[in-house]
This record gives C-alpha cells, structure tokens and sequence, in this order.
C-alpha cells in the first residue's frame, strides 16, 4: 500500500496510508494537481492543522475508510442528529476546544463525513436546552439591549413550555 | 371533518318522532344519542344513555370516568365516513368488542401500518425532518368527552395489534395542549397479541380538560392497529372552582408569558437616563451618594471596570477553551444551526446578538415544518416566520390551526409574502382553511411541484375554485379525503402533464371515476402512483383506461368496482405496465382466478399485493403468485374466504419460503 508524508504546522510528520489521506478533498486535490502521488518522499504540509488534532483526524479517517459516498440523495435524511454511531460518540468525548479544531480542521481538509460529524456534536450540545443553559455550556455572553431581549422574547414566545 | 356526518348511518333505526325534533334543535346530543340507540339495538344489552359512570362523590367534585361523547378530529381511518364499518366515530361510548381480539369493523383502524406505506413508489419525504421526534406521529385522532375533570387516567381499549399510540395529549381551560404520557422506545418494544387496556402512568397535573388528542406511531405494527374506545377518568370541578380556575390561569400565565411593560420594557425615549438607570428606579433602588460619588463612579466606570469584569471573570469561571464556539467562522456556525430542530433554533437566536444573526438567516428557512408544533403553532409565529423565510421553498402547515390559532387571514398574509417560491405546500388537516385560502394559493403559489391538502372541510367543499387550476406545474396531487368539484379536478389533470402521483382516496360520491381514468390516460402519462382507495363509479372501462399510463408503479383500487366484473382490464393493466410494484385489489370481489393467474404470469415486478377479501382465490393460486413472483414482499389474503384457519401453518411455511410477509386475520 503506497503511503504519503504529511506534516503538521509543528513540523510532526505523519507517514500515512494515501487511500487515507485522500478521504481529505484537500490533500486529493493537492496530490493529483502537484502530481505527487507516485512521489514515496514528497512531504505535504498542512500549516493549520498541529500534530494532535491530525492524530485524531487520521484515527478517525482510518475507521471511516471504507463507509460509501454519502449521496446528494440522503440531504434530508443528513438533517437528523440521532444517528451517530457509538464509535464516533467515543471517539469525540473530548474537551470543547478539541472539538472546534476539529471543526476547522476537517472543513480546511475538506472531509464531509467529519464536518458533519462535528457539527452534529455540537447541535446536540444545543438541542432542548434553554437560552442561559446555552451560555454556560460554550461561555457566550448575553449582549442583547433590553429593548432587543424584549423583542426575541416576544417572537421566541411559543416555544416555552405552558 | 363535520360533525353532522357521523350521524347519518344511524338515521333508519331512528322511529321516535319526538326525539327527531329535539335532535333538529342540537345535532350534537342527538349524534351521540343516535349512536348509542343504534348500539343497544345491535347488541340487545343495556348500555348508559350517557356515557360515564360516577362514584365517591365529595364537595372536591367527584371521580368521574367517561368514554367518548365525539370525534372531533382525525387524520385517517380506515372505513368510509358514511359508513359504519372502521370509521373513527366508533370510538364513542363504551367499548363494543374489548376484551375480544380480532379484527372487528365495529372499531376505529387507521390507513397504515408498519414501514410498508414507507417503501411504496408514492412515499413522501418529511419536510425539516430534525423538527420530528424520536417516535413521529403518523395519525391522529382528537376525542371530547362531556365533563371536565382534572385527568388521573386515560384508558385506550386496543382490540387488535396494540401498541400505536405514543402521546396522549389534553386540551386545557387555558387553551393549551398538554403532553400527559409519551411512549419511549422500550414501551413500543414487545406489544401483545392480544386486546389490552392500555392506561399509561400520565404525568401529574392540575389542569381541567374533556378533549384528548391520541397520536399514533405505526411502525412497529404487523397489521392494522384497532381502537375499541377511549376513557378518561378524572376529579370533576365545581363550577366555581372551575371559573377560579380559569381565572388563576390567566392571571398566572399572564405574569409568567407577558410581564407587564413597567417591570421589563423599553426605557422611556423622554430623554431620563438609559435602561441601567431606568431599571434601578423600577426596582426602587436609592443608593445613599456621598458628595463626589458620581465623580468617583465615573472613574471606575471609565478606568477600571472593564480590568474588574475581567478579573472577576477569571476568578469566577473555569480556563475557557482554547477556542469558543463564537471563534468559528460564520459558514460552520451557519452548518451546525443548521441541524437543530426549529424550537432549539429559536432558542439559540437567545443567546447573543451574535447568534440571533445567525439563526435567522433565510437559509436556516427554505424548508419549514411546523407539524410536529401543531399545538402551539400561532398566528404569531407565522408572522415571525414570515420575516426570516425569504427563502422559502417547502412550507408543512398540516395540523396546525385547529382551535382558531392560525387565523386565515394570517395564512393568506404569510402566502401573499413567501408563497411565490413555494415548490412543496402540505396543508393535511388545516382547519383554517377556508375558499379564499385556497383561492390565494391558486393565485400566488405558481411553482408548486407538489400540493397536499388531505382531509380538508368537507362541508361546503373547498376546492371548487378554478384558481387551483393556474398552477402547471404539479408532479404530486394528494387529495386523500378531501371533496372537489370533478370539473376543476379534471381541468388541473389537463393543466399539469408532468403529474407523477395522484392520491384521490375517499374522494366522495361525486366524481365519476371513469371519466377521470379517462382523462389521465390522455394527459397524465407520465403518472407513476395512484391511489382511488373507496372511489365510486369506476368500471372495467376505467380500468382499462388506466391500462394506458405505463409508467405505473403502484396502484391502489381498494374497495373500488365492487362486485362489478373487471373484464379484461387487469390483464391490459398487468400487460401494459410492467413496473408496477404496489397493486392494492383490497374487496375488488369481480377478481377472477383468471385475472389471479394474470397477476401470477406478468407480475414480475410486484412487491406489494393486497387481495384482502377476495373469496373464491384457492390455495393454488396464491402458491402460484408466490412462485411466479420473486420481488413480492407483502400479501395481504385476510378475509379472502378460501383460505381458512386450518391453513394457517400452511400460509406460515409459505411465509418462510418464499420470504414474503403474509397477512391473513379474520373475525374470531
């Protein structure tokens, strides 16, 4: 199995298995633009992504490896949160900064499947709770007039509980 | 749904000349009367001419349990609404066949069950599916009773495949729905086979109701779920503890809905200092100043308390992360909101200024389902959506508005704003529709693809207006139990060429079936689902005129033609179109065992069969359709007369066989 270099913005590098580090629209790209795909020694650097979240990026990449194509078709099936797997609930207990990064990290790397993992993860973390509760879980502060509260609670009215 | 409908069946047993009069005067009373008169006749036994029985009576009110006085609302039922046989009414008064089990037509089953409506040609997507819950309601049925109690219990007498029902929720003195028990995924797991009384633990409350809504989940069922009758046992109210009631309600609601404008408000624009200053003197707050307080406050305001915040800050909480939420770019927040459902949209836009932008971007609003908010969906709330949907292409208002929440007006004004762009409208079970409703969506919404009004007002009928017939583009018409005029509804199949499926189940007496064949086979050829589930006046002739949409994939013919014989319609029909992979023959009793060979030999594609009630098919038949029809997955023998008990192993081997899912119950 042909394997690539990628280097991490603390100049880590990962020795990665290509059909792996193809699952990134970014670096598939890179490597069929640059032609370095029959390169063994070409090193690709990714400068926004450090060693540890490429860790796990790479982990994750590799469970995935064999999931299809997700099809244009599945858009409105794509919309519920209630269907992660157990693995990748395991696999994203981790600390909110971690999450975030590897939010940017798989848009800047380009991998639909992780993107739309995370942002589930984080959509859940909103879901059901109230306004104040949503706050204190992502550290937001409340920077409404009195006059703008007055106005979202007024349209937000149907849906407290009664 | 009127009503004055339920009570025709029952008109010839009706002799007493003076009760005739009295039920002029109040058609209601004289509807449930009616029912319960025609009952004792068939069953010769006594039955309570009201329907509750009383006990331990107390100055607190009494323990009162009642079964159904009325049928207010339903999202679909089995029978025909002027007959008697599987209809909703038959939930009203006391149960009629419990604890028998079986399959009985004096009970209320509903159109579906399992996923195999789901797997069918003509299955629909829901709109913003993130907005259902885990368990969705697929039907519905809205039951009043005649006193009020505060609900201790509410029984529901399942006599055939129990374990549909997922929420039972009241309708208060306030106005407002109230969840009383919802199903979790454990209580659907291993329903019996056998008749129950199903009486849930209800969650505690104080409210005053005699209207329960049922909602119904049929996925995990086998056959037809069948409800005998519904009770609702409960503490009665005073009168004058009700009125107190009512009013603690309103006064509480009021405090706790809308504050009055002196305690949170906009500051007065008199020029009388900000909302800091202003709130202070609401609260009454005096602080005692020394001479150069203000001066002194006025520094640290100035100079240090942006380091104090801070500070404080640092103090109070844990290390924030790294990177916060707000740290992402607009795009991805735009993503993650994108996946909440819109009561947690409407919340998050709480948050911040920051995120009220985000949530209300238009993207967020191209598909708006307020279904699953049916009971607390407003007025209100479509003029806030109005707003945000500037970019609205599916809009599903089903089951809103009942109870005068969504006024008409309001729907018209909401159209007039975003109809324009509409490519899907589903308005099942609105009951604020009304003529000139229906006249603005001809009007305004010009792009519909697809266009859904089931059980719309039967009483006058809606759709007489030609404007429906300006729109040109429509590839699904679903019309399931609702009534037109025959001439618009032909006049929009000439309009829209493009049509792919059609739904015209239980559409009345007045549509003339084979001139409506007729007129698809000319225009709709490109049909690939229709459904004329109970539609009167189609022949053989019909049949063959249906023969010409080869594009068919499903068919439903459900109690249609009768005894009449089908010629050699089915055969055109099976020869002619060869995708087809749903055909309902439910009671087409003029099947023939040579139009059952005809399925045998050019069913090639058929995954779905319903010949339920058809007598003379033999066993040589059915093992012929199973042999000779290898995607077949579903067929339904029940009824079917030939086929009896002792052959239950039989079917039960051949189930197994040829992997096909086949149905057969019987009266017991």
């Amino acid at each position: 199995m042909p394997s690539i270099k990628l280097q991490s913005s603390d100049e880590e590098i990962f020795d990665t298995d290509i059909q792996i580090a193809k699952c990134s629209g970014t670096i598939k790209t890179m490597l069929e633009d640059c032609g370095m795909e029959d390169d063994e020694n070409a090193i690709v650097p990714l400068p926004n992504v450090n060693s540890t979240i490429l860790r796990k990026v790479l982990t994750w990449a590799h469970y995935h490896k064999d999931d299809p194509q997700p099809s244009e078709d599945d858009e409105s099936k794509e919309k519920r949160t209630d269907d992660i797997i157990s693995w990748d609930a395991d696999f994203l207990k981790v600390d909110q900064g971690t999450l975030f990064e590897l939010i940017l990290a798989a848009n800047y790397l380009d991998i639909k499947g992780l993107l739309e993992l995370t942002c589930k993860t984080v959509a859940n973390m909103i879901k059901g709770k109230t306004p104040e509760e949503i706050r204190k879980t992502f550290n937001i502060k409340k920077d409404f007039t009195p006059a703008e509260e007055e106005q979202v609670r007024k349209e937000n009215e149907w849906c407290e509980e009664k | 749904m009127s009503l004055l409908a339920y009570g025709e069946p029952a008109q010839s047993s009706d002799t007493d000349s003076s009760t005739a009069a009295e039920a002029e005067a109040d058609a209601l009373v004289d509807f449930t009367a009616m029912l319960q008169r025609q009952r004792q006749g068939e069953h010769g036994g006594w039955f309570g001419y009201d329907s509750k029985m009383q006990s331990t009576e107390s100055n607190q009110g009494y323990y009162l349990e009642q079964y159904v006085l009325g049928v207010l609302d339903f999202s679909s039922q089995y029978g025909i609404d002027y007959s008697i046989s599987y209809t909703a009414a038959n939930v009203v008064g006391r149960p009629t066949k419990f604890p028998a089990y079986g399959d009985y037509p004096e009970t209320f089953p509903m159109r579906t069950y399992g996923d195999w409506w789901q797997r069918a040609p003509s299955a629909t997507r829901e709109i913003q599916p993130q907005n259902l819950p885990k368990l969705e309601t697929h039907d519905y049925v809205v039951v009043y009773f005649e006193e009020f109690v505060v609900p201790t219990e509410v029984a529901i007498f399942e006599t055939f495949n129990p374990g549909a029902v997922v929420r039972i929720w009241a309708y208060g003195l306030t106005k407002h729905w109230t969840c009383l028990w919802e199903a979790t995924e454990s209580d659907l797991a291993r329903p019996p086979s056998d008749s129950r009384r199903f009486a849930p633990a209800l969650k505690k409350t104080t409210m005053v109701t005699k209207t329960l809504r049922i909602d119904f989940n049929h996925s995990r069922l086998n056959y037809y779920t069948e409800i005998d009758a519904i009770m609702l046992c409960g503490r009665t109210v005073s009168k004058t503890q009700n009125l107190l009631a009512k009013q603690q309600r309103t006064q509480q609601s009021r405090t706790l809905v809308s504050p009055p404008p002196e305690v949170i408000g906009s500051p007065p624009s008199d020029g009388t200092g900000g909302p800091i200053s202003y709130k202070l003197r609401t609260l009454k707050f005096q602080p005692n100043c020394g001479k150069d307080g203000a001066t002194k406050l006025h520094e640290f305001i100035n100079n240090d308390l942006s380091q104090f915040l801070a500070a404080n800050c640092m103090d109070g909480g844990e290390t924030p992360p790294q990177i916060c939420l707000t740290d992402l770019p607009f795009e991805i927040l735009l993503r993650i909101l994108s996946y909440l459902d819109l009561k947690s949209l409407f919340r998050v836009g709480q948050v911040s200024r920051t995120f009220y932008d985000i949530s209300t971007h238009p993207l967020l609003y191209a598909e708006l389902s307020l279904k699953p908010y049916w009971h607390v969906a407003s007025s209100e709330l479509l003029c806030t959506l109005a707003r945000r949907a500037t970019m609205l292409r599916k809009l599903d208002l089903s089951w809103c508005g009942g109870f005068g929440n969504v006024s008409p007006t309001e729907f018209k004004k909401f159209l007039t704003q975003r109809g324009d762009n509409l490519t899907h409208l589903r308005l099942n079970s609105c009951k604020f529709l009304n003529a000139s409703c229906i006249e603005n969506v001809g009007i305004v919404c010009d792009n519909l693809i697809e266009l859904s009004l089931r059980n719309c007002a039967t009483d006058p009928p809606l759709l007489n207006f030609s404007c429906l017939a300006n729109l040109k583009n429509l590839e699904r018409l679903d019309l399931f139990q609702t009534y037109f005029e025959t001439e618009l509804l032909l006049s929009m199949l000439e309009g829209n060429r493009k049509l792919k499926h059609l739904n015209l189940a239980f559409c009345g007496v007045s549509v003339n079936m084979d001139n409506v064949a007729a007129h698809l086979a000319t225009y709709n050829t490109q049909l690939i689902s229709l459904d004329l589930w109970k539609a009167h006046f189609l022949s053989a002739r019909g049949l063959q005129s249906l023969a010409r949409l080869h594009q068919l994939e499903e068919l439903d013919l459900g109690w249609c033609l009768r005894e009449a014989s089908l010629g050699d319609g089915l055969f055109q029909l099976l020869s002619n179109c060869p995708k087809l992979k749903k055909l309902f023959l439910s009671a087409v009793r003029g099947t023939t065992e040579r139009d059952l060979m005809h399925i045998a030999a050019l069913g090639k594609n058929l995954e779905q069969l319903d010949l339920m009630g058809i007598l003379n098919i033999t066993h040589e038949r059915v093992y012929d359709i199973l042999v000779h029809c290898p995607k077949l997955q579903l067929l339904d023998l029940s009824f079917c007369d030939n086929i009896m008990d002792r052959d239950f192993q039989l079917l039960a081997d051949w189930s197994r066989q040829f992997n096909v899912d086949i149905k057969s119950s019987r009266h017991h």
